[in-house]
């Protein structure tokens, strides 16, 4: 009989670590995030609407180059740029009339849209800003992304983005509630989230109602998978905000999380 | 057939999955200036393969009030509702009440005398590179600014005399005196750190009267209409023109402010 159950102990042993092993394997499958590229390049954008149709090679854009002077809702929301690259409807004619890009590349707030300046967008991305990006050597690290913690550069005053363009007495919104977002899964701490930190770069409507509803708990299926797959949380911080991989960032209970290489 | 049924089911299933897989957890695209506020009204043209109509609210509220349109002609406040015709215009129904050839243009004229171009391209322009009489950019030029919607800040602009606002219509507005709006009033906000709203009645009844919001969207009884910040984006309440038509509700300050805008 002992023998029996000890069987028994063994195969029941046997059959968790069966289930459990594809478990891990859907696990790192799951988490599996795309290779980041160079630091640099990280948070670069090719804008190729055209592609094909003129003889003017596609714009590049970094966002590295144009947060340092300007916070995000100066562009994603006063200027109307959409969070997808490519989906903006941005024209040489739309420029040269002081929309998008335009707004500022005037001539007098940065270089204009005359001939002599084209090549500093519509180069392919080969346009040797690598070098601007490394005198940003002294703002404080992070892990991932353009390994800047644009965050602390901004606390510590390090950099000083304009919070409009269109609004002089600009003042953003001083809501600070933080939320504590539980997970799905039942292992996994809480993810915290700071409206006080999201706000010094963003408006409101950046992020409401579109992407999430202003009544708490009514946002469908937000969850990880839908954040890996660049919505949500991740319509930005797979992108141009800090990446996903680390994971503590947002779940600051998690005991690991950082992925080697901080 | 009922193989065939099936096939077809999952098919559509496929097919709406697809479609709102781009739309949730994204941010959706954002109209530039010159289109924020117009509508497409499309319920006969297509099917009477006449091209559909666009209108721009920008152009007509330089110079009317929303109650004179909204109120007075009966037009609807969701594109598409209205459900005009061509033979309601000519009868001076809804557009046809102003576009008649003596207050603007109307269907028969010739637009500019060397172009023979029949009017109908005016407003029937969806898909045609119709080039308007005044061009939105210029038009707007000197008007003052806001960061939202059509950039332009109407109420500002009416306040300092830039448009004049006409509210009576010959004929078909029913001649009454006007008498002084409400107090403005608070609103609590009901998320503890949201600034409170202080709505005025003084601005809005300039361009919107009473009945336009009372009583179908507001009933009068304060405090009887109850209603959230989501179905406010939702294109409810205040939401049935904020947000589409006036000031966009994306800047929180304009209302959740403890001052007058």
């Amino acid at each position: 009989m002992a023998a029996r159950g000890k069987r028994r102990g063994i195969a029941a042993i046997l059959l968790v670590i069966a289930l459990a092993l594809p478990f891990r394997a859907a696990l790192s499958q799951f988490f599996d995030l795309p290779p980041l590229p160079d630091p640099w390049q990280f948070g670069n954008v090719l804008i190729e609407r055209q592609t094909g149709q003129t003889r003017f090679p596609p714009a590049s854009f970094s966002h590295w180059s144009h947060r340092t002077r300007y916070t995000c809702r100066v562009c994603h929301f006063e200027l109307g740029f959409a969070m997808k690259a490519n989906t903006t409807e941005i024209t040489e004619a739309g420029n040269q009339a002081g929309l998008y890009c335009g707004a500022c590349h005037d001539g007098e707030t940065a270089f204009g849209h005359e001939l002599g300046y084209c090549s500093y967008c519509h180069n392919y991305g080969f346009d040797g800003s690598r070098e601007r990006f490394d005198a940003l050597a002294e703002l404080p690290r992070a892990p991932y992304g353009n390994k800047i913690d644009w965050i602390e550069a901004l606390e510590q005053g390090l950099i000083d983005p304009q919070e409009s363009i269109l609004d002089e007495e600009f003042e953003p919104i001083e809501y600070t509630a933080p939320l504590e977002l539980p997970a799905d899964w039942q292992l996994i701490p809480p993810a915290g989230f700071s409206h006080e930190a999201h706000l010094e770069w963003l408006d409101c409507a950046d992020c409401h109602p579109d992407i999430f509803n202003v009544k708490k708990k009514t946002t469908e299926r937000f969850d990880m998978r839908y954040n890996l797959e660049g919505k949500f949380c991740g319509v930005c911080h797979m992108t141009v905000a800090f990446p996903m991989d680390n994971c503590k960032r947002c779940h600051p209970k998690m005991s690991t999380g950082v992925i080697p290489g901080e | 057939m009922n193989r065939k049924r099936f096939f077809l089911a999952v098919l559509a299933l496929l097919c709406a999955s697809v479609v709102f897989a781009d739309t949730f957890g994204t941010r959706k695209r954002a109209p530039k200036p010159h289109e924020y506020g117009n509508v497409v009204i499309d319920n006969y043209s297509s099917k009477a393969r006449i091209a559909a109509v666009e209108f721009n609210h920008w152009l007509h509220r330089a110079s009317y009030t929303c109650r004179l349109c909204h109120v007075d002609l009966g037009f609807a406040t969701e594109a598409g509702a209205t459900l005009i015709t061509e033979e309601d215009n000519r009868n001076g129904l809804y557009c046809g009440a102003c576009h008649d050839g003596r207050i603007a243009f109307g269907p028969e004229e010739k637009s500019l005398p060397d172009e023979h171009r029949p009017n109908c391209d005016r407003c029937h322009s969806v898909g045609k590179d119709i080039e308007l009489e005044n061009d939105f950019y210029a038009f707007v030029k000197e008007f003052p600014r806001a960061r939202f919607g059509n950039r332009v800040d109407w109420l500002k602009a009416e306040e300092l005399g830039l448009i004049q606002l006409t509210d009576y219509l010959e004929g078909i507005s029913i001649p009454g005196r006007s008498f002084d709006p409400p107090d403005d009033f608070e609103l609590d906000a009901k998320v503890d750190e949201m600034p409170d709203i202080i709505f005025s009645h003084d601005k809005h009844a300039v361009w919107n009267g009473c009945e336009l919001c009372h009583p179908q969207i507001f009933q009068i009884e304060r405090s009887s209409t109850v209603f959230e910040m989501q179905e406010i984006f939702d294109g409810k309440y205040c939401g049935a023109c904020h947000g589409r038509v006036a000031f966009s509700n994306s800047d929180c300050r304009l209302c959740h402010a403890k001052e007058v805008y």
